[in-house]
């Protein structure tokens, strides 16, 4: 209705003219099924998704127009954010629309990227993988779609014979992972997000939630804006947006949240106030060396986290440690505790997840309405596809591993790939994958859907040779990691493509493909496909099942074969490749009652909880895992049952784990702390986000955020130059101090997001022995003013 | 009788509504079916499309979370010491938000202008985004029903906000009658299942 080429001005004139008319105009009165119906509204369209950013889970509504996407509202009818979005949702749809998108194959040649055909790419791609499969690896991430995650695996430990893939959700997640294996026997969250509805007090762990999980900081504190009496401990080593309403903001020393949880345990069992029948019905206890230990034996273990004791090294007082005591003790209180990377991103982050469980298994604020350990994801996939595809080095779907021959055999057998094709030892897992990239111990990797160029700790020493190794790069924009890549694909983002979604409360979404991907960008399943069938066609025998048919192959509902490999196959209106993928899935996910339903209800829903079983002819979700009445899998007259624990005695475990210093502490030399993190503004490496508008405007560049103590007695002003080194690494950065968030005195906190900035070469690449995930939050630096 | 009342009424409403808008007199033409005689050429008065042009400028699309158009301190609570019930001062004139209840002001809302620990310009994000652009009138019923919402209200239960006198420290966009508050009386949100749950 109104050409394009019209300027603002006269838009608007034009539309308050229209107005004018529709005010005094004829009776069109035809209610849309969804969207208004209005003159200049006519083809307006409204298709539900989940956001493409963090690991929340949000519902929007996606608004098209001539192919475009328009408009982006929050989901109403999605439970998870009822309406609402962050800055990063709402602005996510010109996420596809930046100008610098790639759009056709890009192969390096004399150091040059050249523009090359998909079959030109494909062939080298599967050429290459087939000279060296033992040394090719893939590196993916939280933002894989599940079928995308489930076809990598495929790819790789059916096809290639080995197991080097890992997602950059090691980064993220793998210490939550490890905590909750190691204490329940099986991995993701119990509880929901419905609790932060029902809880009366919130702990935050170092988890600045306002910025990073926005909607359930909303949800909650929007309680005590309708009267609810509720209670926010924010515990932490910077004043956050997310200190700023918290009844009490509790500072402790960097890593010495160790001796705070194992603190709150000492006061539990030393004032006798935890809760007997449920640690005598639900618990046992470990010593740190994994050996049975007894209750007195726990107590003695904790003799040395006497609030006296801890208030010495922690930072917080006596009287802070007893009020976190005191808060456990009420057994009437409801607590969800919250944590997100300030937890999983720790040198002994496997040990602080099952510490936050130990004080909620002693309290038996667990398994109860409004009473959980909660840990947050990072990613929107991070759960349905690392978690549960289970796109990791020692990993396969459902809570298998690569150990186990039985679990091979059963994915083997789904796979029909020969006996005895899946590799038994755990490949590299990101940070010995790097390494060995570096090394040459890997020849090749296949990086899709993130940018470890710019987001692995210590660049220098991890990225160093990447170039002169073979590097295929599947992304959407010109990146740090595309900048080092051999070949570069165009992939087709969000909204481009079918996709599902697993989020952190254990909600698996689906949406469809609503828009064109530019140019000749493709999705990153086909492209996995489309080498792998190269590479059969070349006759590479990791590539046929066990009957010599193509590995991958993907059958429609009565068993017919689909040429998923052609494009014009794949792109059709006619099948739907991520159905037949995600139900061919589907079969894995029922050993450890992770069951997901069958493709076709989730595009009804918005989204359902795992387990979901059928009931009655109902496809029911669970709200609340390990719950006599939620979850299906529970016993009657259980209450609460821990059906997986290892033991098979439906006991979780207790961890005597005691507090230990991290590896690089400030000193004469190096006397700040680093710490690194996200803003609300981007996401990520900011790749998509840096070209939104609004976003990039609103949070342009990196900068180092000062106590204004500190800045005082090195005399940096506000925005004045300072020069951060560590021992692999120096950047320069813009001080902010009394910005949006303030460190503790001696701790300063850059975000990550600047590719221009890269704070990863100043960052530290130690590791937790147990997941394998770094510690971005602690390392040791210099601070100087730039004069 | 009723039903008579009624329709006087909203002769009233709509005669008013055309009073502001439209100036000079012309035929309709491009409506066939049009209810009503004589002027349709709308002259918008400068100070509404001044206002409507803010108004975009500060959203990436319409319905969008408008940017900080300002200054701002790190804490959300200084957004509300302004914006929670409106003010004027000298000369600027800060919007009462219509949604009070949310605290969590920057969850949403963004700065519209560069953070100042930024002393040099920044290069902007190069996009070809197109977002949705404003809306005429909802539609009626008939001519003489009163008009639905374009747009759905959500987190907008405030209509004065917008529909007030001024708006965005510009005369805002007046309706006919912004003596009365009840505005869901009589109007409906076209945005039916997007709204519903």
């Amino acid at each position: 209705m109104i050409s394009k080429a019209i300027n603002r001005r006269d838009f608007i004139k034009q539309a308050a003219r229209m107005a004018a008319l529709a005010s005094i105009g004829p009776t069109t009165y035809a209610l849309g099924q969804e969207g208004p119906n209005l003159k200049n509204y006519d083809d307006l369209t409204w298709q539900k998704a989940p956001c493409r950013f963090c690991g929340t889970g949000c519902g929007v509504m996606v608004g098209l127009k001539n192919g475009r996407v328009v408009a982006i509202q929050g989901d109403q009818q999605n439970p998870v954010n009822q309406g609402m979005l962050c800055a990063k949702g709402y602005h996510v749809g010109a996420a596809l629309y930046g100008k610098d998108r790639l759009t056709d194959p890009l192969i390096r040649k004399n150091g040059k990227y050249v523009k090359a055909s998909w079959d030109e790419a494909i062939d080298l791609i599967a050429k290459k993988v087939m000279k060296d499969p033992e040394k090719f690896s893939i590196y993916g991430s939280g933002q894989w779609t599940i079928p995308e995650g489930y076809t990598a695996m495929k790819f790789l430990k059916g096809g290639l014979k080995s197991n080097h893939i890992d997602p950059n959700a090691r980064l993220c997640m793998a210490s939550a992972v490890v905590g909750f294996i190691t204490t329940f026997g099986v991995d993701e969250p119990s509880g929901c997000y419905d609790d932060l509805d029902v809880c009366d007090t919130v702990i935050t762990w170092g988890n600045n939630w306002a910025e990073m999980h926005p909607i359930l900081y909303s949800r909650y504190m929007n309680r005590r804006n309708k009267g609810d009496k509720i209670t926010l401990i924010d515990l932490g080593t910077r004043r956050t947006r997310s200190s700023s309403e918290a009844n009490h903001y509790l500072e402790f020393i960097p890593q010495t949240d160790l001796a705070i949880a194992n603190c709150i345990c000492q006061q539990l069992l030393e004032r006798g106030t935890y809760d007997k029948a449920f640690v005598e019905k639900n618990a046992r206890f470990k010593g740190n060396d994994g050996k049975d230990i007894t209750l007195d034996q726990y107590k003695a273990f904790l003799a040395d986290y006497t609030p006296e004791k801890v208030a010495e090294y922690s930072g917080l007082s006596k009287e802070q440690l007893m009020l976190l005591g005191d808060l456990f003790s009420d057994p009437n209180r409801k607590i969800v505790s919250l944590w997100c990377m300030g937890m999983n991103q720790h040198t002994r982050g496997t040990w602080i997840n099952n510490l936050v469980y130990n004080v909620h298994l002693l309290s038996g604020k667990i398994g109860k309405p409004g009473s959980t350990p909660f840990s947050l994801t990072g990613q929107p996939s991070a759960c349905g596809t690392c978690r549960e595809v289970g796109t990791l080095a020692h990993a396969l779907p459902g809570g298998r591993v690569v150990k186990n021959g039985e679990h091979r055999k059963q994915v083997e057998d789904l796979w029909k790939c020969v006996p005895g094709t899946i590799n038994p030892k755990p490949g590299f897992h990101t940070m010995a994958m790097f390494q060995a990239l570096a090394k040459g111990d890997l020849t090749g990797m296949w990086v899709q859907v993130t940018n470890p160029a710019h987001t692995i700790p210590n660049l220098h020493a991890n990225l160093k040779n990447a170039k002169d190794r073979f590097l295929v790069v599947s992304d959407v924009y010109p990146t740090e990691t595309t900048r080092v890549a051999s070949v570069i694909l165009p992939s087709a983002m969000w909204v481009e493509k079918n996709g599902v979604y697993g989020n952190t409360e254990r909600r698996t979404q689906q949406w469809f493909k609503m828009v064109d991907p530019p140019g000749n960008a493709r999705d990153d399943v086909w492209q996995m496909i489309a080498v792998a069938h190269r590479m059969y066609e070349l006759g590479f025998e990791g590539m046929k099942d066990r009957h010599g048919k193509f590995l991958l192959t993907v059958r429609d509902d009565n068993g017919k074969e689909i040429e998923a490999w052609k494009w014009e196959v794949f792109n059709s209106d006619k099948v739907n490749i991520d159905r037949q993928l995600f139900n061919e899935y589907r079969n894995l996910t029922l050993l450890k009652h992770k069951d997901i339903a069958p493709y076709d209800v989730y595009t009804k829903e918005r989204g359902l909880r795992w387990p979901v079983v059928k009931t009655n002819g109902q496809w029911k979700e669970t709200p609340r895992r390990f719950v006599e009445g939620e979850d299906p899998y529970v016993h009657d007259g259980k209450e609460v049952q821990f059906y997986m624990a290892k033991a098979g005695d439906d006991k979780a475990l207790i961890w005597a784990r005691p507090y230990e210093a991290p590896p690089e502490i400030p000193d004469a030399t190096y006397p700040f702390w680093l710490c690194t993190g996200r803003v609300v503004e981007h996401w990520h490496s900011g790749t998509m986000t840096g070209r939104i508008k609004e976003l990039q405007r609103a949070m342009p560049a990196a900068y180092v955020e000062l106590h204004p103590k500190d800045a005082s007695e090195m005399g940096v002003s506000d925005g004045q130059l300072v020069k951060i080194t560590s021992r692999r690494g120096t950047i320069k950065l813009p001080a902010s101090i009394r910005g949006r968030g303030i460190p503790q005195r001696g701790l300063i906190f850059v975000p990550f997001f600047d590719e221009t900035k890269l704070i990863n070469e100043v960052t530290l690449d130690e590791y937790c022995p147990m997941s394998k995930e770094p510690d971005y939050k602690k390392c040791a630096v210099k601070v100087e003013p730039v004069v | 009788m009723k039903s008579t009342l009624k329709y006087i009424f909203s002769f009233a409403v709509l005669l008013g509504t055309i009073a502001l808008f439209l100036s000079t007199p012309e035929p309709a033409v491009i409506h066939a079916q049009s209810h009503t005689q004589g002027p349709t050429k709308p002259k918008m008065p400068s100070f509404v499309i001044e206002g409507l042009e803010t108004r975009e400028s500060r959203r990436a699309y319409f319905t969008a979370p408008p940017v900080i158009p300002h200054e701002i301190g790190s804490s959300d609570r200084e957004c509300l010491n302004c914006h929670k019930n409106g003010i004027e001062f000298m000369g600027h004139f800060a919007n009462k938000t219509p949604h009070p209840h949310f605290k969590n002001c920057q969850q949403c809302h963004v700065k519209g202008t560069k953070p100042r620990f930024i002393k040099s310009e920044k290069k902007q994000a190069e996009n070809n985004w197109e977002g949705l652009e404003t809306p005429g009138k909802g539609t009626r019923q008939n001519p003489f029903a009163p008009p639905t919402l374009p747009h759905r209200v959500f987190m907008r239960e405030n209509c004065a906000t917008c529909h007030s006198a001024k708006f965005a420290g510009q005369p805002g966009l007046p309706g006919p009658h912004n003596e009365r508050t009840n505005c869901f009386q009589c109007h409906v949100t076209m945005h039916q299942n997007l709204d519903s749950k």
